[in-house]
């Protein structure tokens, strides 16, 4: 009987796992950020076709979200996960919530892009989203660099940038209520552009969530509703 | 290590150890199923006080909204632990697994739900000041009450594991995505009629919008609940887009 090569094998399958449970997330959360990058090239482009697309695109980041849900069940209730690896389990449990909101709000801005495409484009071609578009969107893919490298310094680094996006959406919450203010015509157009911005705002959010997990994950601390400063000086007298 | 069950007294010793450990491991699910309904709880109530804030002007009522709010994110905080400690030292099996997997994911549409109490307050107290008081409170009061129904029904149908209830507060979604794109359209129409309504409309329309998400987090913690009592997983089922998409920005 050789006790210790069962042991390694089940360890060894169980990696196998883990790290095929990794790769699942990053795939979702490949897919999240090309419907986030379809709706926003909808939004610039005044594409009113990219919306169908990035709808169907939905109904997979949604397969995917139950499809990794049953996998980490799975996991919990044959693997028994301990410390570290069961950290990483309900992080993604938690993560891929997140990873679905986005892909949530992604349809919503491509939904909004397609309606805006048939109204008059004012002349900036909506230069402000674009901004606070690509911002988010960098937001997105360093979350998920940072979870797909378990790299804690950089989730925390993503997560201080939310700041900016937040400035940026409430200067073009400002700006529409202006617009809106001055020429009662433009309402409705710049309702939706209110509405697109805070999509992508929550876009943000999400991917500050998401490297809160990542964040726990590594550390086994639980940062959320906690100041980003105090963190900080946590993580770096712990020595990391 | 030495087999436990080894004849004689021994024998004893484990069902009775077996016995214990089974039974204080029935206290921490019962544990952590008492925290849900205190956070849930605690959740219910600061709805209400928001929306006293917003229909009745009691502006009293917004500091103790600010006041608890730490607490429900502490509670999620220790239902997350707690939570993930028993799934480690448990081991527990298929049903109780579950439970544990479902509280995980209920407990954030639970801390969602303070957030949009919290934006709700704030526009509440807005408004107060504004005008002292706000215009068309009873829809919104109606609102506010078909949703309040919901959490609260759904929290009701988590203490009894309910499968058929969760699934009957689901569906009173569909009156809560009706309400608010009445109230959003009205809300543009008055824009449109008269422009120095526009802030005084934006408001409403965040009202309105935070009280249809609270709907939709219910909604959430019922498709939690059926999972955790039977096993099915019922989200994305029948996904349609809505009224947050369709009415967001009054379309049409």
């Amino acid at each position: 009987m050789d006790t210790a090569d069962l042991t390694h094998h089940t360890s060894r399958r169980f990696n196998e796992d883990l790290e095929q449970l990794r790769s699942k997330v990053l795939a979702m959360g490949g897919l999240v950020e090309e419907q986030l990058r379809r709706a926003l090239t909808a939004l610039t482009e005044g594409d009113s076709t990219m919306g169908q697309l990035v709808a169907a695109g939905d109904q997979l980041v949604n397969r995917m979200e139950l499809s990794i849900d049953e996998e980490c069940s799975r996991i919990l209730a044959t693997r028994a996960p301990a410390a570290g690896d069961l950290r990483m389990v309900v992080a993604t449990i938690k993560a891929i919530t997140d990873l679905e909101r986005i892909g949530d709000e992604s349809e919503k801005v491509a939904l909004i892009a397609a309606r805006l495409a048939g109204l008059e484009r004012p002349a900036d071609r909506y230069r402000e989203l674009r901004h606070l578009g690509r911002d988010v969107q960098e937001l997105v893919h360093q979350a998920l660099d940072a979870f797909a490298r378990l790299d804690a310094v950089q989730a925390l680094s993503v997560a201080r940038s939310d700041r900016s996006v937040d400035e940026e959406y409430d200067a073009i919450q400002r700006q529409s209520i202006t617009f809106m203010m001055e020429d009662p015509r433009t309402i409705r157009r710049a309702l939706d552009v209110m509405a697109a911005a805070r999509a992508m705002e929550r876009i943000g959010d999400h991917a500050k969530n998401l490297c809160e997990y990542v964040i726990y994950m590594v550390h086994g601390r639980d940062v959320r509703h906690a100041p980003l400063d105090g963190i900080e000086q946590q993580l770096n007298s712990a020595g990391n | 290590m030495q087999p436990v069950g080894s004849p004689g007294q021994g024998m004893d010793n484990a069902e009775e150890l077996s016995h214990h450990i089974s039974s204080r491991y029935n206290a921490d699910l019962e544990a952590v199923r008492t925290e849900v309904l205190a956070m849930g709880g605690l959740v219910e109530q600061q709805l209400q006080r928001a929306m006293a804030v917003v229909t009745r002007g009691q502006l009293d009522e917004a500091g103790l909204v600010e006041r608890d709010e730490q607490r429900v994110d502490a509670m999620e905080r220790s239902i997350d632990s707690d939570c993930t400690r028993i799934i480690a030292t448990r081991a527990p099996a298929a049903s109780d697994l579950r439970l544990l997997i479902a509280v995980l994911k209920l407990i954030t549409d639970l801390e969602r739900i303070g957030d949009e109490v919290q934006k709700i307050t704030r526009i509440g107290v807005r408004l107060g000041r504004q005008t002292g008081t706000v215009a068309r409170p009873q829809q919104l009061r109606n609102l506010g009450l078909l949703v309040h129904s919901m959490v609260h029904d759904a929290l009701d149908a988590f203490a009894r594991l309910d499968s058929a209830s969760a699934e009957e507060v689901m569906l009173r979604d569909r009156d809560v995505d009706d309400e608010y794109e009445a109230l959003h359209r009205q809300s543009i129409t008055f824009m449109m009629e008269d422009p120095r309504t526009i802030r005084r409309s934006l408001d409403m329309m965040w009202l309105i919008r935070s009280l249809e998400r609270i709907g939709d987090h219910a909604k959430n913690v019922c498709e939690h609940v059926i999972y955790a009592a039977r096993g099915v997983d019922v989200r994305h089922t029948a996904k349609l887009a809505g009224p947050g998409i369709i009415a967001d920005a009054g379309a049409e």
